[in-house]
């Protein structure tokens, strides 16, 4: 056994850690049913979100993104990890859209709500009338006072 | 339908299959007997594919809409530079360009070398196979299919434009490079294959003739990967709005890791010795890098993984999966079987210092820095497939593994260079200085800001471990680099044979390159700092601070315009003679018309303008009694809508639309989409204190015939200490402004000449295998004595 | 040998922690009852830690021959044992794991009103000192109630409503529990009576939260009534002008509320000597908290969790507690504050022009710069020397 058979013993016990640690540390994005932004819990259903709605009478908010939107990232640890933001989060309905899926619901939902690039944010009615949209990212109060407006719009 | 283009890929490949089939018989039969109309085979297809690549090229310039690809990937107002690059922007014309740099490379190479011998002709069958299965998927998507496969009624007027994210200086010169680069490449694979294909067929392998010539085509791609690398990460930094050079978008990482393992494998090249060390592990890994580079790019092109890049929708997947596991084989299974057959020899008396040992260990930390790109652009993928959980990689995953294993490959750096002019007790002794200091400067942060977790979530276990350590930790090791390197230089370049004296300077340049580098995307990544401020029309002329920074902004005023400045309307729109002679074709479909009103019929709900006396007639409906604007003979107008053939009689066909679809050839109505990019601009002038720093405009555009895709142009000023970069949200009068200031981008960009730079001296003057003394040194092609040649 | 001691005395002591939570306890106890027997009477014991929150099953058994031995309950700091003797519930708290009850002490009142006319057909909810009803019992024809068999010594709550007010006495076993005469005087509404006091960190905390340039704050008071009638009317809370009010609740339950000139009121009703807590959340449109005290406070605390709180400007009234040993920086009244005082608290970071929205952090590009080099030259010159 040589130096460089040592050194390459080494080298694949390490890689082997890495891998095996990182893929279990990796944070979730989505389960069966949810996707996870920043903390908070996402339907992905959108069928099963609107339902909820409607039976609890509460706005819903659609989030398009995708796994490479930095902007994203910025929503995730600027405005979504914040308890304050989460507060007001729970007096809607969640339902993040991937973009980039293949699924119809997300292009129909897409193509309905004009969404064509990540982030944007669509708050409506139960029924999927629309209240409020953000296009791109906002800053956290400014996301705040949307969520406000839907909320007037909702009430009216 | 065939058209010419098509023809072209056709016989490209028809040749490539005739010499690859001539190559391999040649081969088997150990005879000669093809090997002049093999080279002629080998040429014509090149030069085919080539004339393929000139041909799309052509169409493009001249906005040729009949070809399909051509139709969806420009339009007309687009300058020349970005109808050229247009040849790329998409899968199967990317794919194009692959080919025929993979065809002339090939021939290039069996031109230069001859088929003088049997392992000559195999390395031929490889890469004449690779040309040609390349030549068969182009032919199964191909970028020349005509138009009429794609819409019908005709060859559209207007083409649908490019992919706005790829209208940039930077992405003109990025495919090619890296496309040459990729090509280049596969020279060593066949190279390497060739080499195992002879040992299991119980030849000596032919490496240790072709060792030279594996390392000149290695350098090479090395040399083109880099430069595309680095023209694509500034152009993320321009284009992108990151405002930084690298956020581990899987695309980006694609490149990435063929990059590291091309690297580590030329340290692996330096370390090969014929019938000893590395007789398996050098050529093994440069046949992976091609295997890499097939994975990476499925990666991209398959839709698998998704990412900002993946221009290229779905497409070309199963083709490139196939060819990815036949490379996986040939370059990984190959190599792995000639292990378990024999083993390598080792001698036990070898000490363990040894110049060798420590390539050995750059070898495997360059490696297990690919290793940690690929896992995290894979397991992901695994995950998802095997438990059906989606995780996330984020930059966390890729800063906080690589960052540790990218210092201790400064610091072997760093002791290599040392230990090789000093002796092994000096180095040693540097080497426990400098490594105590990294230790020590991992713990001590003069601020928040200096951990390289600051300004992100929480993390646990080992993230949290990085996550707490100081970037001045990078401090060290790179001095340690800089002054070993230069040290070293120092007391190998005086003196020495000139050709020498030119290769370490390159040697230097590299390695001073790779630690100025890491050096600055450490720091320019913590200490990004950015302010933003809204500004409108009112203050004009006044500047206004940006509020917890030392900027101020003024405002020299606000734009907006559209492009083209002066749409053709006669251009776009079909003349009353066009759509006679389309005839019937066009019937029910969608076309644009313009004319001069020569009669008009008025009912009560809709009017009727008959347009240059011909059998073509624009039918008006008015929904509801709103009539809309009403037109008088003598009128130039332009209408979009459907034709309809033999519909009202004594017509030939009338256009059916409504108000909103038609107006004046000098107010022609939105919906004819002549506004391809709205530009929303500011005019600003940008000071620190009381030093201005940048003047210039930063805008959106918006490309509403791409679905409304927004890109920025960013005010950059290039500092040598910092940039500072302004992007602009303008909405009318007002526009929301964010500073930031990026530091250490000025050293990045030197880093990346100065490893440019240093690669080409290498590449040309080195004495051993360098393109200039190849032919006076033929035989110097290996190193007799390890420890003092270099 | 010294490290194998090490081991086994760690081994030990792991064993020794795993039984002893795993431990099951048995709590015994006597039952006597004057006049009568408790054999099959039926006792339960609920294990409970130091903060009273239940830590494992309840588990029960009867009593035979006057005692009782639970096993396999929980160990637990604290145990409630409950009796059921005929229609009554009776409580022991024991920190030992033993309880004995005594049933032989008398309790008898009549409820009347000032005037002297008796309270007749009224539930009486009859509670331990602990909190957990004994008994329910209706006044008779004569406004009286009368019940036997509790334990001696022991103070017992009764509580009663008339005409919506709520009224509460106490009385305790073997001396004042005999024929004590309860007078239901008719209530006040007038919000004097009640002071708000006994709480702690303070009777009267006022918490703001930072969020983007609005700032949440939650205010909760601790009010008792001192008078020696009950209250029933509007609890006034004074709130500052910019105050746009989210919730008001009362005992942690949301009420509809009266904005008011000063604030806002809710509807509460109080018995005599009994606490109610009340607590609104309002926001802010910008960091100035200015507004009026509505009730004698003996204590007021502004916590100031996330604030900087040498930037946080503030009345005289109150002041900055910032010890080391205390977790959270607030500002304490340094007095008590009568009705009508003000309090006058601005926040910083909140409102307008001194929002954060970036930051540039310093970077020595210099200084670095000139330590690579000073390392590379002192370096190869070192080499050259040595």
């Amino acid at each position: 056994m040589n130096a460089r058979k040592v050194l390459t013993v080494v080298f694949f016990v390490t890689a082997l850690g890495i891998g095996y640690a990182s893929m279990n540390t990796a944070p979730v994005l989505s389960d069966e049913s949810y996707s996870y932004h920043g903390g908070t819990e996402w339907h992905t259903d959108y069928e099963q979100a609107e339902a909820i709605a409607q039976e609890e009478n509460k706005p819903i908010l659609v989030y398009f993104w995708t796994t490479w939107c930095t902007y994203c990232e910025d929503y995730n640890k600027n405005v979504y990890s914040k308890p304050a933001v989460q507060d007001r989060l729970d007096e809607f309905v969640l339902v993040a859209i991937n973009l980039d899926s293949d699924d119809a619901q997300a292009s129909r939902l897409a193509s309905e709500y004009n969404a064509d690039y990540p982030p944007q944010l669509v708050a409506t009615d139960p029924q999927g009338e629309r209240l409020a949209k953000i296009n791109g990212y906002v800053e956290r109060q400014q996301f705040l006072s949307y969520l406000d407006k839907a909320e007037r719009r909702m009430d009216e | 339908m065939t058209t010419p283009g098509t023809a072209l890929l056709a016989g490209g490949t028809a040749l490539s299959l005739g010499a690859t089939v001539l190559l391999a018989v040649g081969y088997v039969r150990r005879d000669d007997q093809f090997d002049t109309i093999v080279t002629r085979l080998v040429a014509g297809g090149a030069t085919l594919f080539l004339a393929a690549l000139a041909f799309l090229t052509y169409q493009f310039v001249t906005t040729d809409y009949t070809n399909a690809y051509v139709w969806q990937n420009t339009a007309d107002y687009l300058p020349l530079l970005y109808r050229i690059t247009g040849v790329y922007a998409s899968n199967a014309g990317s794919l194009l360009l692959w080919t025929a740099i993979a065809a002339l490379v090939a021939a290039w190479a069996i031109w230069r070398r001859d088929l003088a011998d049997a392992s000559a002709r195999l390395v031929g069958v490889v890469t004449m196979g690779a040309v040609t299965y390349f030549g068969v998927m182009l032919l199964l998507d191909s970028p020349f299919k005509h138009i009429s496969t794609t819409v019908s009624g005709g060859t559209p007027t207007t083409g649908s434009g490019l992919n706005p994210l790829l209208i940039d200086p930077y992405m003109a010169i990025h495919p090619p490079l890296m496309f040459i680069g990729y090509a280049l490449l596969t020279m060593p694979f066949a190279i390497g294959v060739a080499h195992f294909v002879g040992l299991v067929r119980g030849n000596e392998g032919l490496f240790r003739s072709w060792n030279g010539s594996v390392t000149r085509w290695l350098r090479a791609a090395w040399l083109f990967l880099t430069a595309a690398l680095a023209l694509g990460a500034l152009w993320s930094y321009t284009v992108l709005g990151w405002g930084g050079i690298w956020a581990w978008d899987p695309v980006e990482t694609a490149i990435f890791i063929p990059w590291l393992f091309l690297t580590a494998t030329l340290h692996a090249v330096v370390n090969y010795r014929p019938g000893d060390r590395y007789s398996v592990l050098a050529p093994a890994m440069i046949a992976s890098t091609f295997a890499l580079v097939v994975y990476t790019t499925t990666v991209v092109r398959s839709g698998v993984f998704r990412s900002v890049h993946s221009f290229a929708d779905n497409g070309a997947g199963l083709g490139m999966l196939i060819l990815m596991g036949a490379t996986a084989v040939l370059g990984v299974g190959l190599p792995l079987g000639y292990w378990l057959l024999r083993e390598e020899s080792t001698s036990e008396d070898e000490p363990w210092l040894t110049r060798s040992t420590l390539l050995h260990g750059a070898v495997l930390a360059l490696g297990m820095l690919a290793f940690i790109s690929l896992w995290g652009l894979t397991f992901p993928v695994l995950r998802d497939l095997a438990t059906g959980i989606e995780v996330e990689v984020t930059a966390r995953y890729y800063n906080r593994w690589s960052y540790p294993v990218t210092l201790l490959t400064l610091l072997l750096l760093g002791f290599y260079m040392d230990y090789d002019v000093e002796g092994k007790r000096r180095a040693l002794a540097g080497l426990g200085l400098f490594g105590v200091a990294t230790v020590v400067a991992a713990v001590y942060a003069p601020s928040e800001s200096w951990t390289l977790g600051a300004g992100t979530e929480r993390s646990t276990g080992f993230y949290a471990l990085v996550g707490q350590m100081s970037a001045l930790s990078v401090f060290p090791p790179v001095a340690y680099v800089l002054m070993a390197v230069l040290k070293r230089g120092l007391a190998r370049i005086p003196g020495a044979p000139r050709r020498t004296q030119l290769k370490q300077t390159g040697v230097v340049f590299v390695h001073v390159g790779v630690a100025v580098l890491v050096f600055s995307l450490a720091f320019t990544y913590l200490f990004t700092g950015q302010a933003s401020v809204i500004v409108d029309s009112g203050a004009n002329g006044e500047a206004v601070d940006v509020p917890n920074s030392p900027y101020a902004v003024q405002t020299l005023g606000f734009e907006s315009y559209s492009l083209p400045e002066q749409p053709n309307v006669e251009r776009v729109a079909l003349s009353t003679t066009e759509l006679q002679e389309r005839g019937t074709a066009t019937n029910s479909t969608t076309q644009v018309v313009h004319g001069t009103i020569t009669d008009i019929r008025r009912g009560p709900r809709a009017a009727v303008y008959q347009l240059d006396e011909s059998g073509i007639w624009v039918g008006v409906t008015s929904r509801n009694g709103t009539s809309g604007a009403s037109y008088a003979r003598g009128d130039s107008i332009v209408a979009r809508g459907a034709v309809m053939w033999n519909y009202v009689p004594q017509t030939d066909a009338v256009v059916v639309t409504d108000p909103t679809n038609v107006g004046t050839t000098a107010s022609p109505p939105d919906s004819l989409g002549l506004e391809r990019v709205r530009v929303q601009a500011v005019n600003l002038a940008v000071s620190e204190g009381d030093r201005q720093v940048a003047v210039g405009q930063a805008a959106q555009r918006r490309y509403p015939r791409q679905g409304g895709m927004q890109t920025r142009d960013v005010l950059i000023d290039r500092g040598l200490a910092y940039d500072t970069y302004v992007i602009a949200a303008v909405q009318g009068d007002t526009a929301s402004l964010t500073v930031k200031r990026i530091p250490l981008m000025t050293p990045l960009r030197l880093s990346v000449v100065s490893l440019l730079v240093g690669m080409l001296l290498i590449f040309l003057f080195d004495p051993a295998h360098g393109v200039w003394t190849r032919p006076l040194a033929p035989t110097a092609e290996t190193d007799p004595d390890p420890t003092t040649s270099d | 040998m010294s490290r194998s001691l090490l081991t086994l005395a760690l081994a030990l002591v792991c064993l020794v922690t795993v039984s002893g939570v795993a431990a099951a306890a048995s709590v015994t106890g006597t039952v006597s009852v004057a006049n009568g027997t408790a054999d099959g009477d039926r006792v339960t014991v609920t294990p409970l830690n130091e903060n009273f929150e239940r830590v494992g099953q309840p588990v029960s058994t009867t009593v035979e021959n006057g005692s009782y031995r639970v096993t396999d309950v929980a160990d637990a700091p604290l145990y409630v044992v409950r009796l059921e003797h005929e229609d009554l519930s009776h409580y022991a708290v024991a920190r030992e794991p033993t309880a004995d009850f005594e049933l032989s002490a008398g309790l008898s009142a009549r409820l009347a009103r000032p005037d002297g006319t008796p309270v007749t057909n009224t539930s009486v909810t009859v509670t331990s000192p602990t909190g957990p009803p004994v008994a329910q019992v209706r006044t008779g024809s004569d406004g009286r109630i009368a019940l036997d068999q509790l334990q001696p010594n022991r103070s017992y709550r009764l509580h009663t409503r008339l005409s919506g007010a709520p009224y509460r006495f106490a009385l305790q076993t073997g001396t004042n529990a005999t024929d004590a005469r309860l007078t239901l005087r008719s209530p006040t509404t007038d919000e004097t009576v009640l002071t708000a006091t006994g709480g702690n960190p303070a009777s009267h905390i006022v918490q703001p939260v930072q969020n983007g340039s609005t700032t949440r704050v939650v205010e909760t008071i601790r009010l008792e009534n001192t008078g020696n009638r009950p209250f029933v009317g509007a609890i006034n809370v004074g709130l500052p002008d910019s105050a746009t009010v989210r919730s008001a609740s009362i005992e942690g339950q949301q009420l509809q509320y009266q904005r008011t000139a000063e604030g806002l009121a809710v509807n509460a009703s109080l018995a005599s000597g009994s606490t109610i807590r009340a607590s609104v959340q309002y926001t802010l449109d910008n960091g100035s908290l200015n507004k009026p005290v509505q009730h004698e406070t003996d204590s007021l605390a502004v916590v100031l969790q996330g604030f900087d709180s040498a930037a946080v400007e503030h009345s005289s009234n109150l002041r900055l507690r910032n010890a080391s040993g205390m977790p959270v920086p607030m500002l304490t009244s340094t007095d008590s504050l009568a009705p009508g005082d003000s309090i006058s608290v601005t926040l910083p970071g909140a409102g307008g022009q001194g929002q954060s929205s970036g930051s540039m952090p310093q970077f020595p590009a210099g200084a670095l710069t000139a330590g690579l080099l000073a390392v590379v030259v002192g370096g190869i010159a070192a080499y050259r020397t040595f």
